[in-house]
């Protein structure tokens, strides 16, 4: 498990070079991936269903990606695109075209399915985090422009 | 401050943003806040992947501009500093004169060298045959691979070539190189190797960008980001398929 998360490691690192992460990023955005592949293998160990460890692998991403943006003051994508790529279903892409061409459309179409719905699975746990933090956030703001009206008053008062 | 120069550096930096991939909503609050932050109230942003639409509804100076982006990569960093600069600009420690300055450093700042890229993308699809439970032969066989692909790649994109058949020869090129190494002799599950070279290409920042894009409610960033991804997809199948249909 260890000798994953170290490869995963290296591998988001790497990936994030190939988009352009500055440099002071690239551990954080590496670290995303690997939480995000530990978290799917741990789920699949437990749960034996891809789908839903894919699930949780897309939110723990998402969840870092988004505290981690709060923290360094940096836009999400530069945490969550290197990130979730050790979830993309490049493996089930590539059989459900190997089963097609060897005419096996059975298998094909079990496979294709499995793209789809991991990409949703995938989405969907984005989705989960992004509009939980939309919420957050609104409501932080608020709560500071509520406190500004406040201290307004109070210099009024004075 | 002059109106015709505060909407040369608003557009500026959201074109900026937009060509480098940062979602709809970020591109549209950056153009908002850098109007604001020079005196002007009524602005309304309109951002689509392909182009930006910028109206200024004072009383004093009003106008609508649009700016054509045609050219679209990948550049995180240079998203994270138009964002620095910009949270200057609305805290007013920066004036817009060094703004518009900074925001023309950074857009002739260079990338990553190539061959760092290159290498990088070849270490990350080798790690992946790694995770894809490969073992030596294909970790090396994966990161020549690769290398190889992103090289040709890198050819192509310097005469303009449409992303479609950019990544259909990209997974055409893995597909065949794996077999050929494989016919070689060397002892590797071509499979692996296919799998892990491809997933340099996937469209993993289309599909984050149109999942943020729609939940914020940019429906037309958000569909037409999804089908960017969707054709990304069949497009590398694609290739991987014309390969394999000639080897079986």
């Amino acid at each position: 498990m260890f000798k994953d998360f170290i490869i995963a490691l290296l591998a988001c690192i790497c990936f994030s070079i190939v988009f352009d992460v500055p440099k002071k990023y690239l551990f954080l955005s590496g670290f995303g991936g690997a939480l995000a592949w530990i978290s799917y293998l741990i789920c699949l160990n437990i749960t034996d269903s891809t789908i839903l460890s894919c699930f949780i692998g897309a939110v723990s991403v998402g969840l870092f990606g988004e505290i981690a943006a709060i923290y360094k003051k940096a836009p999400v994508p530069l945490f969550i695109i290197p990130g979730i790529i050790t979830l993309v279903p490049g493996a089930n892409m590539y059989y459900s075209m190997f089963y097609i061409i060897k005419g096996d459309f059975q298998s094909a179409s079990i496979q294709g399915s499995q793209t789809l719905l991991l990409a949703g699975a995938i989405a969907s746990g984005l989705i989960v985090i992004t509009s939980i933090f939309k919420v957050v956030k609104r409501g932080t703001q608020n709560h500071k422009i509520k406190k500004k009206i406040m201290d307004n008053k109070k210099v009024k008062c004075d | 401050m002059d109106c015709i120069y505060c909407k040369k550096v608003a557009l500026y930096a959201g074109s900026l943003m937009l060509k480098n991939g940062a979602e709809t909503f970020r591109v549209e609050e950056i153009m908002k806040y850098i109007m604001q932050a020079s005196g002007y109230e009524e602005v309304d942003a309109f951002v689509t992947p392909t182009g930006i639409f910028l109206s200024i509804g004072d009383d004093s100076s009003s106008g609508t501009y649009i700016k054509r982006i045609s050219e679209r990569s990948i550049n995180l960093s240079k998203i994270d500093k138009v964002n620095t600069v910009s949270r200057k600009l609305c805290a007013g420690e920066i004036s817009i004169e060094k703004a518009y300055f900074l925001f023309k450093q950074i857009d002739l700042e260079p990338p990553y060298r190539l061959i760092v890229k290159l290498l990088a993308s070849a270490l990350t699809a080798a790690f992946f045959s790694l995770l894809f439970k490969g073992s030596f032969p294909e970790f090396t066989a994966t990161f020549t691979v690769n290398i190889l692909m992103q090289l040709i790649l890198s050819l192509l994109n310097k005469y303009n070539i449409s992303f479609f058949l950019t990544n259909l020869s990209g997974g055409a090129i893995s597909a065949f190189l794996s077999i050929l190494i494989m016919k070689m002799g060397f002892p590797i599950d071509s499979n692996i190797v296919i799998i892990s070279s491809i997933m340099t290409l996937v469209p993993g920042v289309a599909i984050t960008n149109s999942i943020r894009d729609t939940f914020h409610g940019d429906l037309l960033s958000g569909v037409a980001r999804m089908a960017e991804a969707v054709f990304i997809a069949m497009a590398i199948a694609g290739g991987v398929g014309i390969v394999l249909n000639f080897t079986f």
